[in-house]
């Protein structure tokens, strides 16, 4: 396809005399349309560059009839697209002031005389095609070739590959610098990177701050990237008052990019953390270099993409290791928890344990300290009732008293029902007063034949003297009876508080438990008189342990479950061994059962006494029978129901070493 | 008869024989009658009434078999006829809390804590009668040796009722 020239004048002579001489000189290679109005050629125009034609040529005339020349050619320069055309002014010399400004803009490119000849037209064709070829269409070489200078096509050619060669040449080496970065060590990168910095913007500034300074602070704005030459730094965030590292050796050798990327306000303060050295580089600047060093951006990138890795890696390892930390967190608030349980456990049996010891140290001393005027007062009474009675024999006039008082002494105990009874029997049976029948009966004169046989003994005494000598004498036989009571009372909690505080300790023994069973059974047989007793004795390895302290343990169970049954019923005693190792004692009964409310405080030391009489243990019984069995490195048990109340004592035939402590209560 | 019995209720015997050894001087005017449980007290009460006589005082231990001596208190105060009987614990193992109890429902009149001495409880019994009397409007003049209080010969010189 031949190229296109187009032409706008009004005047079709101009036209025909243009398309003659285009045909005479450049034959078909060029095809020709006139037009007169300026618009049918625009129009024109833009369907042939949108055609894909080749435009070559624009004339036009100097008078149009909607606008002139002049303005058409800067109307057509205007439209990019049909830059590329060469545009010519039909003009005679000087006949348009403007021709030379727009022939300097690049506008136009051609004037023609409109008395052109056709040597005048073929020099202006051959300069602007030439151009235009080398230009915009080197594909019309072949087509267009008489037409062109083909010197000057030449030069342009040979400097064009001249261009090509060096652009391959640069796109050589920026590939060959994207392959060799990604060998490169970071210090490599970083020393060419600072270099190529130095070489194009004639060494930007270098700062350099002391080791520990802040060289940038969280939420600053941002606008420079620090790129750092030598020297170590890490980024932290200040949290809740306290500074939180987060990149040290993940830092990288940028600073300062990422919130200048992101336009946001720094987002790590960054402390130097040895003497460091960088480069101060603002927007601007990178932007410069990184437009005119395709290397540097290479290289730049290169550093950006692996110190964003890091802190990649960095992050993803911090994730991790707070997964990790809340993990083991978890776990040792778990064992925290456990432990403090266990320590609350233990200083409750700690206190628990203290306050036993103390009790026991108190009990110790105390009963040290009654221990001697209570055997005096036992002494003394049986000494005074002895030497009294002696006395008296010597006494005729007190034949009475002296016949009384040893009576009285030995009085067994009756209540206040039997008294009144015996009393009111006296009374009708003597016909004396209430009040003297109560001081005979309190004297053990219970009957009209003792009163008789006692007024025998002294008939020169009148009834009210012989009631005031019975009573005199009953009175002090009942004292000394009292004394003798109560202190052996007071000498039995003194044993049993010795025996609680252990102060009287026995070294162990081989010990064959069914037979201490036997023995304190035999020492108790008077109290199980209305007791059956079933022994289920198992076949037992003898134990080492204190036998007595053992009996004691047995007494008080069996006496506890013999009060339980009101002193009758069925008692069952059983001995096994539960495990190897170890041996069991069960003392079972059917007796009204221990509340659930008593059952908490059993083992517990109190001081009471039942019902007024001596009582095993007086209440100590228990907490001593489990102090005891403890010491042995054993353990006592028990369940009860109404009806059936079983206690266990579990004990290991050789007593662990350290349960032998003499001073520790309660193990 | 018509005599004012003194009720001591204790469950040790060698304790009840100690205060009616130190109850004795009031044998002569008084019935003295001795109890170790509150059953044994309940009968006692009962047959006192029974034969015409009235209990003027008790002399109640605290603790007892089942029981406690201020529970025991507190049922006599609760019925009508017992209002007036003079009450006084005898103990040495009430503890704050029984003791307020005892005086804000028990009616508790004297409180002696053992160990006493003779002189101590003699003292207490002299005035605790004496105030029986007064309150029962009773006739001091026969006691007048024994209990030897001048609000006795106050009423007495104000012409009290004499039976």
């Amino acid at each position: 396809m031949p190229a296109l020239v187009l032409c706008a004048h009004r005047d079709p002579a101009v036209a025909g005399r243009l398309h003659d001489a285009l045909a005479r000189v450049a034959g078909d290679a060029l095809a020709f349309e006139p037009f007169t109005r300026f618009r049918t050629l625009d129009d024109r125009a833009a369907e042939a560059i949108a055609a894909g034609e080749d435009l070559a040529l624009i004339f036009t005339g100097v008078e149009l009839q909607e606008t002139n020349g002049v303005e058409l050619i800067r109307r057509l320069h205007d439209e990019p697209p049909l830059r590329a055309a060469r545009k010519v002014l039909i003009a005679a010399a000087d006949e348009v002031a403007e021709a030379d400004s727009l022939l300097q803009l690049g506008a136009l490119h051609g004037r023609l005389d409109p008395d052109f000849d056709d040597q005048a037209l073929e020099v202006l064709l051959r300069n602007l095609l030439t151009d235009f070829v080398v230009q915009s269409a080197p594909h019309l070489i072949d087509e267009l070739h008489s037409l062109l200078d083909l010197r000057s096509l030449a030069g342009a050619f040979s400097s064009a590959r001249d261009n090509l060669r060096r652009l391959s040449e640069r796109l050589d080496q920026v590939e060959r610098s994207v392959i060799a970065v990604d060998k490169m060590s970071d210090d490599r990168i970083e020393t060419e990177m600072v270099q190529e910095f130095d070489h194009l913007l004639d060494h930007p500034e270098r700062r350099h701050y002391a080791a520990g300074e802040v060289m940038l602070h969280e939420g600053d704005e941002p606008g420079t990237i620090w790129i750092l030459i030598s020297g170590k730094v890490k980024l932290f965030r200040t949290v809740e008052g306290e500074d939180l590292t987060f990149h040290s050796e993940s830092a990288g050798r940028i600073v300062g990019l990422m919130s200048l990327s992101l336009q946001s306000p720094i987002f790590f303060s960054c402390r130097a953390v040895t003497e460091v050295t960088a480069l101060v580089l603002s927007r601007e600047q990178i932007q410069d270099a990184i437009h005119r060093s395709p290397v540097l951006s290479n290289y730049l990138i290169t550093v950006i993409l692996r110190s964003m890795a890091r802190r990649n890696r960095r992050a993803v390892q911090l994730l991790t290791q707070v997964r990790t930390l809340n993990r083991r967190l978890s776990e040792q608030r778990d064992e925290l928890a456990s432990t403090l349980e266990e320590l609350r456990d233990t200083q409750e049996r700690l206190i628990d344990s203290a306050k036993m010891a103390t009790l026991g140290n108190l009990a110790a001393g105390m009963a040290h300290e009654l221990n001697n005027p209570v055997a005096a007062i036992l002494a003394a009474a049986g000494y005074l009732g002895r030497d009294l009675e002696a006395l008296l024999a010597t006494a005729p006039r007190l034949a009475v008293a002296s016949a009384v008082i040893p009576e009285a002494r030995e009085l067994p105990p009756r209540s206040t029902r039997e008294e009144r009874q015996l009393r009111n029997a006296l009374v009708a049976d003597l016909g004396i007063e209430s009040t003297a029948a109560s001081r005979l009966v309190a004297a053990g004169v219970t009957n009209g034949p003792a009163f008789g046989r006692l007024a025998a003994l002294d008939p020169s005494l009148g009834d009210a003297e012989l009631i005031s000598q019975i009573d005199r004498a009953g009175q002090i036989g009942s004292a000394l009876r009292n004394i003798t009571n109560c202190s052996t009372r007071i000498a039995a909690l003194v044993r049993s508080l010795k025996a609680y505080a252990r102060s009287d300790e026995a070294p162990a023994e081989t010990t064959e438990i069914n037979t201490t069973l036997d023995d304190v059974l035999l020492i108790l047989a008077n109290k199980l008189r209305d007791v059956r007793v079933a022994k289920h004795y198992g076949e037992l390895p003898p134990v080492t342990a204190n036998a007595s302290q053992l009996q004691q343990v047995w007494t008080n169970l069996i006496t506890n479950a013999v009060q339980a049954m009101n002193d009758r019923g069925d008692l069952e005693l059983r001995t096994s061994v539960p495990r190897p190792g170890w041996v069991r004692v069960e003392v079972e009964d059917h007796g009204r059962g221990i509340p659930p409310e008593a059952a908490e405080h059993l083992f517990e030391a109190r001081f009471t006494t039942r019902g007024g009489r001596v009582e095993f243990g007086l209440g100590l019984g228990l907490p001593i029978s489990r102090s005891i069995v403890r010491r042995h490195g054993g353990e006592i048990s028990f369940t009860s129901e109404p009806g059936r109340t079983v206690f266990a004592v579990d004990l290991p035939r050789h007593p662990p070493p350290s349960s032998d402590h003499p001073n520790d209560p309660s193990p | 008869m018509n005599r004012i019995a003194i009720l001591s209720l204790e469950d040790e015997a060698e304790v009840r024989q100690a205060i009616a050894r130190d109850l004795e001087p009031f044998a002569k005017l008084f019935r003295i009658e001795a109890a170790e449980d509150v059953g044994d007290a309940r009968e006692l009460i009962q047959s006192i009434d029974d034969e015409g006589d009235r209990t003027g005082l008790i002399l109640c231990d605290h603790r007892l078999p089942g029981t406690t001596g201020v529970e025991f208190l507190t049922q006599l105060q609760a019925e009508p006829e017992h209002q007036g009987m003079r009450k006084v614990l005898v103990t040495g193992q009430a503890d704050q809390q029984d003791t307020i109890r005892a005086i804000n429902d028990g009616g508790l009149h004297r409180y002696i804590a053992k160990p006493w001495s003779a002189d101590e409880l003699q003292g207490v019994v002299r005035e605790q009668l004496t105030e029986y009397l007064l309150e029962q409007d009773l006739d001091p003049m026969p006691f007048l040796s024994l209990l030897d209080d001048p609000r006795l010969l106050e009423r007495i010189g104000r012409g009290a009722r004499i039976d």
